[in-house]
């Protein structure tokens, strides 16, 4: 039934990915090398036949002489760059904090993340050669710091973010993934990488406690797992690859905010998993999206937090 | 303008997906994956020449197993959770994990 069901669509989603490709700004390059302003960009590349395209911001206090971090910040399922700009709170940090920050855009709205999310997974889109590609042209036009390349994303992008840590942790120090967990048993990271995930157990969406695929999807679709597993045993498995001690920091950190950590990991790489008791699924305050009026606050600025305990620690 | 357009491509690709399945009726006695799996079990185990179990009663809207439990799993397994991962601690402790129904 699914693989009628994928033949029946294939062409009506065969001309919305090329209408999605086609969408997609052409400008050209605003630098070719060492030459990118403080200032908003969008900058668009090829990656596997696909024209794709990323948000820029250049803080006010880049120089263009001395390294600064690196962050990629990506959207969820049904989002977009912009959105995601608008309300994840890493263009305020970046200015804040003096790094450049990137809002890289999906395929379809969607990133093909271990098991999540339709067209993106469907059409294995190979969004983790199009970050990799997005690092390496940021790095042309900008200093960027080697040992300071994060990678960021809310719901289907912290899928995505997680992805990254197990595909190229050679180039990304450190992930933070906000509403969804690692969801795979086939992460081989190229060396210790750390990984905190930010979930609430009332998310609705990705259930803190795992779940399965919605009925009557099958638990694969094109060799990609529907099923979410748990926060607590997504934790688990990044203690596993990052070969952690079996000793936690346990952290209150507010009566419906609590942290567990593995810090004595190798590489001196951590990880962690910060639980917000009730919320929803976007962390984000006030955002106003698909499902959201804007009236959910946020116990802890996720933005804020993962640069003060995670990336600036 | 961009936005806009891809926003409006994603809800044509619900409306797509929606047109050829609107998920699960509220309505128990309509499920019809409950009956296609039962054929299909059925099916499997009469092509075997011995040993053939008796064909599991028509399911009906009051002995159906859950949709969850019907319901696909995560294809990998989790190992158990390490001992430090079941122990609160200091903190204030989880909420139960919502009931199966």
């Amino acid at each position: 039934m699914t693989r009628s069901l994928f033949r029946a669509l294939a062409a009506p989603l065969a001309l919305l990915a090329a209408w999605a490709a086609s969408s997609a700004p052409a400008s050209a390059a605003p630098c070719a090398s060492n030459c990118l302003q403080p200032g908003d960009h969008r900058i668009a590349i090829w990656s596997g036949g696909l024209l794709r395209s990323f948000l820029v911001h250049v803080p006010e206090s880049y120089t263009g002489r001395d390294d600064v971090p690196l962050l990629l910040d990506l959207h969820g399922f049904s989002s977009y760059a912009a959105d995601e700009r608008q309300w994840s709170g890493q263009l305020r940090e970046s200015d804040r904090r003096g790094f450049i920050a990137v809002w890289p855009e999906g395929m379809a709205l969607s990133w093909n993340a271990y098991g999540c999310c339709f067209l993106g997974n469907a059409l294995l889109v190979d969004d983790v050669a199009f970050l990799r590609s997005v690092i390496v042209e940021m790095k042309r036009r900008t200093h960027i710091d080697d040992d300071r390349v994060y990678v960021t994303g809310i719901s289907n992008g912290g899928g995505m973010a997680q992805r990254m840590a197990c595909e190229a942790a050679d180039v990304v120090t450190a992930v933070v993934s906000i509403s969804f967990p690692l969801n795979s048993d086939q992460c081989r990271p190229a060396r210790p990488v750390s990984v905190t995930a930010i979930a609430a157990t009332d998310d609705g969406t990705i259930n803190y406690y795992g779940n399965s695929p919605v009925w009557p999807l099958p638990a694969t679709l094109l060799g990609v797992p529907l099923g979410i597993q748990g926060a607590r045993e997504s934790l688990a498995a990044w203690k596993r690859l990052d070969g952690c001690s079996d000793e936690l920091t346990r952290i209150q950190l507010k009566d419906d905010v609590r942290v567990e950590e593995y810090r004595d990991c190798r590489g001196g790489t951590r990880a962690g998993l910060v639980t917000i008791v009730g919320g929803t699924h976007v962390l984000y305050s006030g955002y106003v999206g698909l499902g959201y009026s804007g009236d959910y606050v946020a116990p802890i600025d996720v933005a804020e937090y993962m640069w003060t305990t995670v990336f600036d620690r | 303008m961009t936005a806009r357009r891809v926003r409006q491509a994603a809800l044509l690709l619900w409306a797509l997906l929606a047109g050829c399945d609107d998920g699960p009726d509220a309505d128990p006695a309509s499920h019809p994956a409950v009956v296609i799996h039962a054929v299909s079990q059925a099916e499997r185990k009469a092509s075997q020449p011995a040993h053939v179990p008796a064909p599991p009663a028509p399911l009906t809207p009051e002995n159906r197993p859950p949709l969850t439990e019907m319901a696909p799993q995560k294809p990998f397994t989790d190992p158990p959770l390490p001992p430090e991962l079941l122990d609160d601690g200091d903190l204030i402790p989880l909420p139960s994990p919502p009931r199966r129904q």
